[in-house]
């Protein structure tokens, strides 16, 4: 999910409107959800200066599921009279006490459980859908139980709508995670339990 | 090792000091990983990579070019600036150039722990061996990557900006096999701070996947 302002303003982003107009200052995303970057927070501790030499500063880019501000390189703050952007340091945060994933399955009815995510790639980036496999294990939960693994699957999802209001049921606890498809750039982000979620078919990974 | 400041900086002013274009930006990368692999429940590869990398972008008339070089003698180093240079006079004009940076104020990040670029074969040594004791006592085939990357970067411009970054980064990454092939588990997780990295936590998370 990009936040670009160029991108946006251009049409090219899921935070784009007709005529050039965005989605900022819209409920895009579940009430609870905060998106922050903030290169100091202790769990995180990224760098600080962009590509372009441009100190970081803590910003909301999504506070309380609004869209708050995009993100701008030097070119297009100047365009649009903004400041520009330091580095990304991606945070996503309830503003409500996190769960636990033992807690999100003891009450949960019917659920999957998915340890993981891998090659996620982008589908349409208007509408912030991607496609990605689960990987290293899925297993179907009952009335709050782990009953027994099943087929890993693929899925064609759309971020926005993945964190949009009615759709998100549980927020965990965010931790540091790495990108498994290599990469130096951790992630602070919670464990969630959604209502829906659209697996497409099944796959042969492990 | 990465680079110091000082010795960033030297890079930087290297660059710059040859350019004789309009305007100019320097960069200076380094970079150094290594590594202990196990699978089978042993040691398997030991290994290190280190590199850096120098780079310049000009702008002639708001032309511009860019070139770059892993060797920092001063002949590679002026002759990346020419390159550069010749590149921005063939290039059509970047309507989007703006002036690079004048001097700004960073506040530093936390990212750099000396402990973990301090570590060494004998310290990862200790903790994969705790990994492979955990998947022996449960029956498990585990097999791994533990990883330090040290990565240190430089910019400078010619209206006088410079900024000095440098982050370590340790990761553990397990997968765990059942013997009978019906059971796998994985689970990694990286820190810049060696203390902060659960390293008995990933070992038992991807053995708790596979035997669940």
């Amino acid at each position: 999910m990009s936040f670009d302002a160029r991108n946006a303003d251009e049409g090219r982003s899921a935070f784009s409107l007709p005529g050039g107009a965005t989605r900022v200052g819209t409920r895009l995303f579940d009430p609870r959800i905060n998106i922050v970057s903030d290169p100091w927070r202790p769990e995180l501790s990224k760098f600080t200066v962009s590509d372009e030499g441009v100190p970081a500063e803590t910003t909301y880019l999504v506070r309380n599921g609004m869209v708050e501000t995009l993100r701008y390189s030097r070119y297009w703050a100047q365009q649009k009279n903004k400041k520009p952007s330091g580095p990304l340091a991606f945070i996503l945060e309830s503003s409500t006490p996190g769960s636990s994933v033992d807690a999100m399955i003891k009450t949960a009815k019917r659920a999957l459980l998915v340890a993981r995510f891998f090659y996620i790639r982008t589908v349409d980036p208007r509408s912030a859908s991607v496609t990605g496999l689960t990987r290293d294990g899925v297993w179907y939960i009952e009335n709050g139980e782990i009953k027994y693994p099943v087929r890993n699957f693929r899925f064609n999802q759309s971020i926005v709508l993945m964190l949009a209001p009615g759709n998100v049921d549980l927020i965990g606890v965010p931790e540091r995670v790495a990108s498994s498809e290599g990469g130096r750039d951790p992630l602070f982000v919670p464990a969630l339990r959604l209502n829906a979620f659209n697996f497409t078919s099944q796959s042969d990974a492990v | 090792m990465v680079l110091t400041e000082t010795a960033s900086r030297a890079v930087t002013d290297r660059l710059l000091g040859s350019v004789t274009a309009d305007d100019g930006v320097a960069f200076v990368e380094s970079e150094d990983y290594s590594h202990l692999r196990f699978a089978a429940n042993t040691f398997l590869t030991s290994g290190r990579r280190e590199g850096v990398n120098a780079r310049v972008t000009v702008w002639i008339g708001k032309r511009r070019g860019s070139a770059s070089t892993t060797d920092l003698s001063d002949a590679a180093l002026k002759q990346a600036v020419e390159d550069a240079q010749t590149f921005a006079k063939l290039a059509p004009v970047d309507v989007e150039y703006l002036p690079s940076l004048a001097q700004q104020t960073y506040k530093p990040g936390q990212g750099w722990v000396d402990a973990t670029s301090r570590i060494d074969l004998p310290d990862r040594a200790h903790q994969i061996s705790d990994a492979i004791a955990q998947s022996e006592k449960g029956g498990i085939i585990g097999a791994g990557f533990h990883q330090v990357g040290l990565l240190a970067r430089a910019s400078a411009t010619m209206h006088g900006n410079f900024n000095y970054e440098r982050g370590s980064l340790v990761s553990l990454k397990m997968t765990a096999r059942t013997p009978d092939g019906s059971g796998s588990g994985y689970f990694g997780r990286n820190h810049f701070d060696v203390a902060r990295l659960d390293t008995a936590r990933v070992a038992r998370e991807a053995i708790r996947r596979a035997s669940d």
